[in-house]
């Protein structure tokens, strides 16, 4: 006792040289170290964390409102609060009084990495990221979780500056994470929701008050802080509108995709695709297959080939809107011994006794039964359960060890990923990975390489994620899951092939044909002696009707060619779909405007009467006309109708362009706004059922424009001469056939 | 009625559409961040081979060069204005002194071989000229200069005592071979001035010669040569080096070719005001060879001591070199405060030869990286000035280990009174950094200063606290 009382007073006369503020913990008063009854320890002691800190801090409410204390996973206070994660018991680092010294402790706000003491791989410093070598089978509290599941790396460094052997790595010069890059760490996203400092704004619904300045006062929230922490949504800091303005359609992008979805393109670390604990590996662990990694079995984590692992993006419901948004997520599928009824999982120490002696090497019979090469000793390819016979001897241990009933289960967890974040020119940018036939929205998703067991999992059952689908069985063993698209679904670029594509492309088909058959008969039946009787030039088109006709015209085209390319004209390059957007919505307006005026301008003088067909005798004129281009034409015989300046159009034309301009042309205007509008007005366009009904509608009176045009455009060629109709468009003039 | 001009109607209309599809297309907002850089296209050099122009050997060097001057008489002209011929700087105010001094390597003293007063004769072995030993050396004679140590590019050429090239040295072929200085030429003095292989700057050795990539990335990946940033029109070398210099004529800057913004990230050019390019782009220097650290005179002279050339050696005392260093950071305006011959010192404290001027209040003073040499060199200790010893000359303390004769000769050489009594003091000599700039990829990152890093002492710097969290000093 005099040793340590000796030793405190040299202590405290360091300390009393000390300025304060060097101190590791100006703020913190300095506090006894209690034992479970509440007493000062003694040298020798055990330090009690529950009421040395709950003497202050309430330690019932926080271990009640604490998921990270459970019985099976639990985490204390020094874990998370205290620099070496254990309370000091040295006499040394106490003074007289019995208070802990303030040097001798360090209590913070958790720090990257003591969150990563369980959680994941962190980096810190300029030390090279690499995979540590206890990662496959991690002792203690730890787990590696966050790394395992989802293969993000909470660390600032470049990747192409870590040890990790990644493909392409020189050109990888992003951070592993971009928030971890700019010391936005765990605890700025993860918090304590009664924190004032960080929920301090209190929502008030009185629309004569910003803020309300009453909250929760700071002792409060440290004599009970909730240890349930929220999670900060991208959006608490974040504000994609004032940026993303490269994005066409953007609302509708933004309210379809959870940022993440482009921001979170591709992890770097080993991310598990599937965990067979069924065996055991020398090290202890299980046997897990990573995602992205080419790895000859044993070989380290840190030297694989890793290509990257691409999450894959499921619909899934956002917690606080319950809005389905796009997501990134992994499955990984666990292969397990569980027993009994009600199929709980085989304890690993079990599973451990049932393939190793005690000596840490592989039981004798094991070896027989699984060597499959027959060299007597077991290749890390060949530790795994995939045939009856391997499977039926170690259960038959498992039995043996008093397990009831084992059997191997299988099911698949699925790991929301939102670390691994990039900004800038990492980002997902290319239109074509979503907007493709092959879309990542649709793409299988692997699961396996083998089946311990033969054992299928089932589809994962997560009230939150969609997933539509089925598990299926890929060539070599292996299992993938393939997507079905949900019902209501229209992807600008990948859904092709509806039933108005299909009957869109019929029309047109049948039309090109038609127009193909009518141009050859007509060549073959042509008369070279034929001589036109000469006519009269008249002017016909004024120059408003040729600039509104052939702004009209090339509008259509261009609308044609760029709605193609939305459509999913099978180009991969991003930018060209983005282009065709812009263009699309430009010639739009261009063509609605011209139109417009185009109508003010037939209804305000006599022109409309163009349009109107004639009341007498119309169905005998349009009989005689459709004979004319039935038969009449082959034969030389004259056009039923004369073209004069009063009348320029037939009778066939003038329906044509009733239908044409009245019906099909307002249709394909307001499918088109509709589409518009579903980015710019979300909720009118959900309640009529979204894109999945208004772009076919818009896609099949596209395929109608397309064949009117085939066939406008052929029809030209039926004037005096095959140019002539053509010629008068563009300079107004036209030799008219006297009158018969 | 027929329109007037169709063609005209069409051309109007066709450019109308040409326009409007332009306007539709035009990208809107960044898809890709380019930064402001000039494009540097390597230069293409002329080179006349001038293996004709001397059929005979020659035997004396001032032939040489009046060979060269023959064809060109105005280069001589030109190299007699220049630092690099006289050693001295134009005239300049010095901040802390009155009037104005015309400073350079003929004059002042640095923490390193200390002065060359007295001690030309070895010294000039780096001089662009032939034959100074001594104050007889004729300065306005452009015959004596010597062209080949900048332009020959044989490689074997090597200048000894008093400049002149030793003996053995194929004049001819290295006249013959001349040219555009290379960064052998200018390497040559620049890479082991001090006395030894990186000795003095830290960011330049010989393993700029010929750099990898993450050695220089200006140099190892661009293939740059020294003039395509020290670039040099009729002699006048652009650039400055701090160790000599007090301000920053005709200095050069990352900002003459890398134009703003630099950075596609905001975030990053934000800094630009309070740091210096450098500071994150040269996160180490020295990293393929030492470079000398520490340098203690007063060891110097013991017999038994095993002498090695990175440790000790009789002649020139105690030092430490040290490799992949960290840089020291202050605040810099790009002029220092110059100890001149003369300037009392504290012998308690530590005097600063060259100490980087700015503070955080300076608007025009930004954090910027420095190898810090630190060294004890002698003083007079009744009348308080660092003194220039004799070294390599007549009676110096290479020949005789006499630090007292040394002194007393240097003080002399110099014109300054000596007391006869020494001591030696501490001094700090601060080398700015700009030569091995890592590639992008290994600039410095938020953390290593911000957060936990450790390189920035932020209170010394005169911040409240880390600026990710205080705020920067606007």
């Amino acid at each position: 006792m005099n040793r340590v009382v000796l030793l405190a007073l040299a202590a405290s006369c360091v300390l009393a040289t000390t300025p304060a503020d060097a101190a590791p913990n100006p703020m913190h008063p300095q506090f006894p170290v209690l034992d479970a009854a509440g007493a000062p320890i003694v040298p020798g002691g055990e330090p009690s964390l529950d009421r040395t800190c709950g003497a202050c801090h309430d330690a019932t409410f926080i271990v009640a409102h604490n998921p990270h204390q459970r019985p099976d996973r639990s985490a204390t206070c020094a874990d998370c609060h205290l620099e070496d994660g254990a309370l000091p018991t040295d006499p040394a680092a106490f003074e007289p009084s019995g208070l802990l010294k303030r040097e001798a402790i360090r209590i913070t706000v958790p720090r990257d990495s003591d969150c990563a003491r369980c959680h994941g791989i962190i980096g810190s410093g300029r030390d090279p990221v690499a995979v540590p070598g206890d990662f496959e089978a991690p002792t203690g509290r730890r787990t590696y979780a966050m790394t395992r599941d989802t293969g993000a790396i909470f660390a600032s460094q470049l990747e192409s500056e870590s040890w990790l052997n990644l493909a392409d790595k020189e050109a990888r010069s992003r951070p592993f994470d971009v928030h971890a890059q700019r010391l936005v760490g765990c605890t700025a996203c993860h918090f304590a929701p009664n924190n004032p400092a960080r929920t301090g704004l209190r929502n008030t619904t009185l629309d004569f008050l910003i803020n309300d300045p009453r909250r929760v006062p700071v002792s409060q929230f440290l004599h009970r802080p909730d240890h349930d922490l929220v999670v900060a949504s991208c959006l608490s800091c974040h504000d994609p509108t004032k940026t993303h303005a490269f994005l066409p359609y953007r609302a509708r992008h933004l309210e379809t995709l959870d940022c993440r979805a482009c921001h979170i393109p591709e992890l770097a670390g080993p991310a598990a695709q599937a965990i067979d604990a069924t065996v055991v590996l020398p090290g202890g662990g299980p046997a897990i297959v990573y995602r992205g990694m080419e790895r000859t079995p044993g070989e380290a984590l840190s030297s694989a080939w890793q290509t990257g692992f691409r999450p894959f993006l499921l619909p899934s419901s956002d917690r606080t809107t319950g809005k389905k948004k796009i997501t990134p997520f992994n499955l990984v599928t666990r292969w397990s011994w569980t027993s009994g009824p009600t199929a709980k999982e085989v304890p690993a120490d079990l599973v451990r006794k049932a393939f190793l002696n005690g000596d840490e090497t592989y039981a004798a019979e094991v070896v027989s039964a699984l060597d499959r090469n027959g060299d007597g000793r077991l290749d890390p390819s060949e530790i795994r359960l995939d045939t009856p016979a391997t499977a039926e001897a170690i259960r038959s241990r498992l039995v043996a060890l008093g397990v009831d009933s084992p059997r191997i289960s299988a099911s698949i967890r699925v790991v929301p990923i939102s670390h691994g974040v990039v900004g800038g020119p990492a980002v997902r940018r290319a239109c074509g990975t979503c907007h493709a036939d092959a879309s990542i929205l649709s793409s299988p998703i692997p699961l396996a390489s083998y089946l311990p067991g033969g054992v299928l999992p089932d589809l994962p059952d997560s009230p939150s994620v969609e997933i539509i689908g089925r598990v299926q069985h890929t060539p070599g063993d292996g299992l993938a899951l393939q997507r079905t698209e949900p019902r209501a679904f229209h992807l600008f670029g990948h859904s092709v092939g509806s039933i108005t594509d299909r009957l869109g492309l019929l029309v047109f088909a049948a039309t090109a044909l038609g127009v193909t058959i009518h141009a050859f008969l007509r060549w073959r039946t042509r008369r070279r002696d034929h001589a036109h009787p000469a006519g009269r030039r008249v002017y016909l088109y004024s120059a408003y009707e040729r600039i509104w006709h052939w702004l009209m015209a090339f509008s259509v085209l261009a609308l044609m060619v760029s709605g193609f390319i939305v459509h999913g004209g099978g180009s991969p390059s991003g930018d060209v779909l983005a282009v065709a957007v812009r263009v699309h919505n430009f010639f739009a307006i261009l063509m609605t405007v011209n139109a417009f005026l185009s109508l003010f301008y037939h209804l305000a003088s006599s022109a409309i009467r163009q349009f109107l067909p004639p009341k007498d005798d119309l169905v005998g004129q349009v009989r005689r006309q459709a004979n004319y281009y039935l038969r009449g034409i082959f034969l030389g015989q004259p056009h039923p109708t004369a073209k004069t300046p009063e009348r320029k159009l037939n009778p066939l034309q003038q329906l044509t362009y009733l239908g044409l301009l009245n019906v099909l042309f307002p249709f394909q205007v307001m499918t088109g706004i509709l589409i518009w509008g579903v980015s710019r007005w979300p909720d009118f366009a959900a309640s009529i059922g979204g894109l999945s009904y208004v772009a076919p509608a818009h896609n099949l009176g596209s395929w109608l424009f397309l064949s009117f045009f085939v066939m406008h455009v052929y029809l030209t060629t039926t004037g005096r001469t095959v140019f002539s109709n053509i010629q008068a468009m563009i300079d107004g003039w036209e030799e008219i056939e006297d009158e018969h | 009625m027929k329109p007037r001009r169709p063609h005209a109607w069409a051309a109007l209309v066709t450019l109308a559409g040409a326009g409007a599809i332009l306007y539709a297309t035009w990208p809107s907002g960044r898809t890709t961040d380019s930064p402001g850089n000039t494009t540097w296209e390597k230069a293409v050099r002329p080179h006349t081979d001038h293996a004709a122009f001397f059929p005979d050997p020659i035997t004396s060097p001032f032939d040489v060069t009046a060979a060269c001057l023959r064809c060109h008489p105005q280069s001589g002209e030109q190299v007699l204005k220049t630092a690099h011929w006289q050693w001295l700087g134009p005239e300049v105010a010095v901040p802390g002194h009155e009037g104005t001094h015309r400073i350079g390597k003929k004059n002042l003293l640095n923490n390193f071989c200390l002065s060359t007063i007295g001690n030309r004769e070895s010294c000039t072995k780096c001089h662009v000229g032939y034959g100074w030993k001594d104050d007889t050396f004729d300065f306005s004679k452009a015959g004596n200069i010597d062209c080949l140590v900048c332009h020959e590019h044989a490689g074997t050429y090597v200048k000894g005592d008093a400049g002149l090239p030793m003996a053995g040295v194929d004049l001819r072929a290295a006249a013959q071979s001349v040219g555009w200085p290379r960064r052998e030429n200018c390497s040559v003095c620049h890479s082991y001035g001090g006395g030894g292989q990186g000795v003095k700057h830290g960011d330049i050795d010989s393993s700029l010669e010929n750099p990898s990539p993450s050695d220089d990335v200006h140099m190892g990946r661009l293939g740059m040569v020294c003039t395509d940033c020290h670039r040099t029109v009729d002699h006048a070398i652009r650039g400055r080096a701090f160790s000599v210099s007090v301000e920053n004529a005709n200095g050069i800057a990352c900002e003459d070719c890398h134009r703003a913004p630099p950075h596609a990230d905001p975030r990053l050019n934000d800094h630009l005001s309070a740091v210096a390019c450098q500071t994150c782009h040269i996160p180490t220097y020295a990293r393929r060879l030492p470079t000398k650290t520490f340098w203690d005179w007063s060891k110097g002279g013991d017999p038994n001591r095993p002498e090695d050339p990175h440790r000790y050696l009789k002649i020139k005392g105690e030092f430490v070199y040290d490799q992949d260093l960290v840089p020291e950071y202050f605040w810099f305006n790009r002029t220092v405060d110059r100890y001149l011959l003369g300037d009392p010192i504290d012998p308690e404290g530590v005097t600063d030869i060259n100490r980087p001027r700015g503070s955080i209040t300076d608007r025009a003073a930004r954090i910027t990286p420095f190898k810090v040499h630190r060294a004890l060199q002698p003083y007079d200790r009744e009348r308080k000035v660092l003194l220039p010893p004799i070294l390599s000359g007549e009676g110096g303390f290479w020949k005789e280990f006499d630090w007292n004769k040394a002194l007393t000769l240097g003080a002399e050489a110099a014109g300054i009174a000596f007391s006869g009594a020494y001591g030696f003091a501490k001094t700090t000599m601060y080398w700015s950094l700009s030569h091995m700039v890592a590639p992008a990829a290994s600039a410095l990152q938020c953390g290593d200063c911000h957060g936990n890093g450790t390189r920035l002492d932020w209170k010394a710097l005169g911040y409240d606290g880390d600026p990710i969290v205080t705020g920067g000093r606007r």
